[in-house]
């Protein structure tokens, strides 16, 4: 069954935004990309983001990691305001509170998987470095790429560097994951894996926040924002959520895309 | 391409140079610096030569000049003259030559002897028809009586001015003389040049050999101006043909050309050195940007390959932005070197005078500079060879070159060392060890740095040091006692006594120089002046061979054995100037060692024998005093006992020797300090920012999953500090290795040809590296400061 609920119905609150305001400057003007957005996300709830290009999805996801710093609002995790930390301080909270999966992968070219996985670990020695292997070694033996691990990242296909980016994600085991995109550059088969693997662990309760154009990745969402033009323009909530997004909740979320007209 | 090709072109390389501003400013400086200093070079080349072929045919310089000691017959030169159709004219020329210590000058701030020169001083009177001493605006001069004119040499060496006194001691009296200025002597106008002319009236002249008696020398140059310069070389054999008097080197027109041009030549030299090495910075820099270029830009390649594009084409699309660059660059050093050339030639100006060539020295500085930019080209051209090895399907898959093999040694290197440095040192030493070669333009930079700032360093320390005096052909001891000629034989013979007699004295030795004659290498008579006494007693350090311990045996200094052609073993007979009345005359003398020396020219012999020359050109004694005595107050009462004596420590003759070295070896070292901090820095700025630029990606990355800007800066404070290390290990051991040789190739000329350099370890190898880290991480640290309005986000989607 499909219903709409306002975002402070669901659970305790781990994520919350608040007025957020963004401009960029664009051949000499300012253009404002995020209108005032609000925002809650509750503890272990997926929540996908959808919208055309431009509607300022991604930028929404920037600033509520605290990659972009924001013109205007607040953004909360847990009961740290964000935007009012130093870059420091905000740094350090992105190292042991989020995870990030991107559009591309971003594992750094020099090192081997195994060592991109367990790098902001030993950035801060959690555990001795046999525990960072032996949980690296969970989590990619799980997206099965443990066999991979001596690989160099331009040694390994598409779907196999993603897994790899979101093992270094979940590394730390952070409060929320957040994904710009995290099967955009991925074949159909790849994509399948990738998001059964965000699933499962969404289902073991890892918080989650996915920008996706991909109706069949919001389909696997508890809730899906629809962003038009820098601002949250609705909201769907699906709540039989299964392995395989079946063809009622594809078809739900295409029925709001088109009223919506996006 | 399309027809808009060239347009295309500009725009492209407008946007890459606006995209890059940094890399763009800093290849056009190195390129502006390389092409004024080489500019510079040819033009101080083309305008050294004009000048003294100017001043030469201003002067009249001699084409064929034979100096002679001893007596002249000078009807049976002129005779010769008259009958040989080469000569143009001729003049027998009397020089006065006075030991350089005894001629002082003095004056407001100023108290000196000549002695520093290191020269062969000799007074003369003007010539009539050729060889004219000019003054600086090219006049002939001509003496007024109480006057003298000095070498434009002394007046820069000595800081000298017109209307000091000039002053020449000696048994027969007391000459004084006003400095009414500074001349151009087209034949010893260089300092390369051993021997310098002091023009006075002929009155004067008449004086002066009074008052010196048989300590100077009287010596004579005999010249010819020829109708055919090119002919010199068979006026030479007639000239020897016709046995006329020969006791003295021969020195032709060319040898005149060449030792003017020397010193222009030698700074040319040192200039292109510097030139050389700052195109190779250039060419470091401009290979370096162009693959990190490459990288940057390897998916843009392999599509424009994939659709089609030539490798031709895209050679020509990078290359025109580094000519553009290369081309601006050189335009703005050769403007630049139109003002070097200001302070570059002043000096040329000043010992030569005008020399009319400025046309064709700016025309070679500006083919120079063409040749850097060509150089630059060459370079670009090279290194876009590697446009063909970019595969279109690699670059389209995966953005960058397949990954090559043998990359997990840096990592089992490192796990060596376990968690404890932490994981920013880790990353930052990881690299150093998995891209080695990137770091070689760094490494390459800091060891040179190193080099230029320690070699002169170490130079001014060897100098400095006490032991230097045994290059000075003296043993170490702590007071040393001069007297020229034999006049004062008297008074040595009481301080003799004197010595021997204080209980605060342990040890004593006096030594003679008297002056022989041995044929040189060439068959040709030449001065030698020979030291006797006991050597033993305060030992010199020999570079070949040992101490003469036999009256049958000599050691030599090393110019006055290549002189002489001898080597150790050989056997020469010396002649003695004035044999003593009751001795034997000639000696046969076997040579048992040859040591280094810069007085009198770098030639100077000693023996252990009896002096059978009676012309004893002066006395020396050296004396070591007790531990706990006092030496300055020692030198201070003996100075007040022997008025007539010169009384001195040995840091006192070093310094009066050497001062003037010493004080440019200060200079130059203090400069190459500054020189290598300052390329350090500006290497380090350029090498990281160029980095940071190649590394943008990956330093996104590291932000965005929670990296502090100052946990990335430590990887790349490690690695410039990793890099710093090893470059300084380099260039101090190059230092250590090469410094000896390469001095002594520079200072062969004064006769220190194997010198030893001695380093004040905790200056060379620890203070200067250190101060050289601190410029290099503040450098580092600097130049990597993340650009805070830069987003993470823009960092990772730009690539």
């Amino acid at each position: 069954m499909i219903t709409t609920v306002s975002p402070t119905d669901t659970g305790t609150a781990l994520l919350s935004a608040r007025g957020l305001r963004k401009s960029f400057t664009l051949d000499g003007q300012d253009v404002e990309v995020l209108h005032g957005v609000d925002l809650t996300i509750a503890e272990g709830e997926f929540v996908t983001v959808m919208g055309a290009s431009g509607s300022g999805k991604s930028t929404l996801l920037h600033s509520l990691s605290g990659m972009d710093p924001v013109d205007a609002g607040t953004v909360r995790l847990d009961d740290v305001e964000l935007t009012a930390l130093s870059p420091d301080e905000l740094a350090d909270h992105r190292r042991e509170h989020m995870g990030f999966v991107f559009q591309q992968p971003t594992l750094l070219r020099d090192l081997g998987l195994l060592e991109n996985i367990v790098l902001t670990s030993s950035l801060d020695r959690v555990g001795t470095p046999a525990d960072r292997v032996a949980r690296a070694k969970e989590l990619m033996t799980r997206a099965g790429i443990w066999d991979l691990r001596a690989r160099m990242p331009a040694q390994v296909s598409g779907g196999q560097l993603q897994r790899a980016g979101i093992c270094r994600a979940l590394m730390r085991r952070p409060r929320i994951v957040f994904g710009d995109e995290p099967t955009g550059a991925l074949n159909r088969d790849s994509a399948e894996q990738i998001l059964a693997l965000l699933a499962e662990l969404n289902r073991e309760g890892t918080t989650m926040l996915v920008v996706t154009h991909d109706v069949r990745v919001a389909a696997r969402a508890d809730r899906v924002v629809f962003m038009i033009d820098g601002r949250i323009a609705d909201e769907l909530t699906l709540d039989d959520r299964g392995p395989v997004a079946g063809p009622a909740r594809v078809d739900a979320v295409i029925a709001r895309m088109r009223r919506l007209g996006i | 391409m399309n027809p808009s090709q060239g347009q295309v072109l500009s725009q492209l390389t407008r946007n890459a140079i606006r995209r890059n501003p940094t890399t763009a400013v800093v290849l056009v400086l190195f390129v502006a610096l390389s092409a004024a200093l080489a500019s510079s070079a040819g033009a101080l080349i083309v305008t050294v030569t004009g000048a003294s072929a100017a001043l030469m045919q201003r002067a009249q310089t001699p084409h064929f000049l034979q100096m002679h000691a001893g007596s002249v017959d000078e009807g049976r030169i002129a005779a010769f003259a008259a009958g040989n159709p080469l000569v143009d004219a001729h003049d027998v020329v009397p020089m006065l030559n006075v030991d350089s210590s005894a001629i002082r000058v003095t004056g407001e701030g100023t108290d000196t002897t000549l002695a520093p020169g290191l020269q062969d001083d000799a007074f003369v009177t003007q010539n009539e028809q050729f060889d004219l001493l000019l003054d600086t605006d090219g006049a002939v001069i001509d003496p007024e009586p109480g006057t003298v004119w000095l070498p434009l040499f002394y007046q820069q060496l000595l800081g000298l001015a017109e209307g000091q006194v000039l002053t020449v001691s000696g048994p027969g009296g007391h000459v004084e003389l006003a400095v009414a200025g500074f001349l151009r002597d087209s034949q010893m106008n260089s300092s390369y040049a051993s021997s310098k002319r002091l023009l006075v009236s002929a009155t004067d002249l008449e004086e002066l050999t009074t008052a010196v008696g048989p300590a100077g020398a009287i010596e004579y140059l005999i010249q010819f101006r020829l109708t055919d310069a090119d002919a010199v070389g068979q006026f030479e054999t007639e000239y020897q043909a016709a046995g006329l008097e020969a006791n003295g080197p021969t020195i032709t027109w060319t040898l005149f050309v060449l030792v003017n041009s020397l010193s222009g030549g030698i700074i040319s030299v040192i200039i292109t050195l510097v030139t050389v090495l700052l195109v190779a910075i250039a060419l470091l820099c401009v290979r370096f940007t162009l693959l990190t270029t490459l990288d940057r830009d390897y998916r843009e390649i392999g599509v424009l390959k994939a659709i089609g594009v030539r490798d031709r084409d895209l050679r020509r699309l990078y290359t025109r932005r580094y000519l553009v660059l290369a081309a601006a660059g050189a335009v703005v050093g050769l403007i630049g070197s139109l003002a070097l050339n200001q302070l570059l030639l002043a000096d040329v100006l000043l010992y030569f005078g005008p020399a009319g060539r400025a046309l064709p020295a700016f025309l070679v500085g500006a083919g120079l500079s063409a040749l850097i930019v060509a150089v630059v080209a060459l370079a670009v051209r090279s290194t876009l060879r590697r446009l063909q090895t970019v595969s279109p399907v690699q670059a389209i898959r995966t953005g960058e070159p397949a990954a090559s093999a043998s990359r997990r040694r840096p990592a089992r290197l490192l796990s060596a060392l376990g968690d404890r440095p932490g994981a920013p040192v880790r990353l930052g030493l990881r690299d150093l060890l998995r891209r080695p070669a990137l770091y070689l333009v760094p490494l390459v930079v800091y060891a040179l740095g190193a080099f230029i700032l320690i070699l002169p360093q170490n130079l001014h320390t060897t100098v400095t040091a006490p032991t230097f005096v045994t290059y000075m052909g003296a043993g170490v001891s702590d007071l040393r006692v001069d007297a020229q000629g034999g006049a004062t034989t008297g008074r040595i013979a009481d301080l003799d006594r004197d010595l021997a007699q204080d209980p605060q004295v342990t040890g004593h030795a006096m030594f003679t120089t008297a002056s022989y004659t041995a044929l040189d290498a060439d068959g040709v008579p030449a001065i030698v002046k020979i030291e006797s006494g006991d050597l033993a007693a305060f030992p010199l350090t020999y570079s070949e061979g040992v101490a003469p311990t036999a009256d049958t045996q000599i050691a030599l200094s090393r110019l006055q054995a290549d002189a002489l052609g001898a080597a150790v073993g050989d056997r020469i007979a010396v002649t003695p100037v004035a044999p003593v009345p009751e001795s034997s005359g000639a000696l046969e003398l076997t040579v048992t060692g040859i040591y280094q020396d810069i007085t009198n020219g770098g030639r100077t012999a000693k023996m252990v024998g009896p002096h059978t020359s009676a012309d004893l050109l002066g006395s020396t004694v050296y004396a070591d005093v007790d531990r706990g005595v006092d030496v300055p107050t020692t030198i201070a009462r003996y100075a007040a006992a022997y008025p007539e004596l010169e009384v001195s420590s040995v840091r006192d003759f070093v310094d009066a020797s050497m001062g003037g070295t010493i004080d440019s070896l200060r200079t130059v070292a203090i400069a190459a300090l500054a020189i290598g901090f300052a390329v350090a820095a500006l290497i380090t700025a350029l090498f990281m920012r160029l980095l940071i630029v190649r590394d943008a990606f990956g330093i996104g990355v590291m932000r965005a999953l929670g990296f502090r800007d100052r946990q990335v800066q430590i990887q790349y404070v490690v690695r410039s500090a990793a890099v710093l290390a090893a470059g300084v290990l380099v260039g101090a051991v190059g230092a250590k290795v090469l410094g000896g040789g390469l001095a002594g190739v520079f200072l062969s000329g004064i006769g220190l040809s194997e010198l030893h350099l001695v380093a004040d370890p905790w200056l060379a190898y620890a203070a200067s590296p250190l101060v050289l880290l601190a410029v290099v991480a503040v450098a580092t640290v600097a130049s990597t400061r993340p650009d805070a309005r830069l987003a993470i986000s823009a960092t990772i989607k730009n690539q």
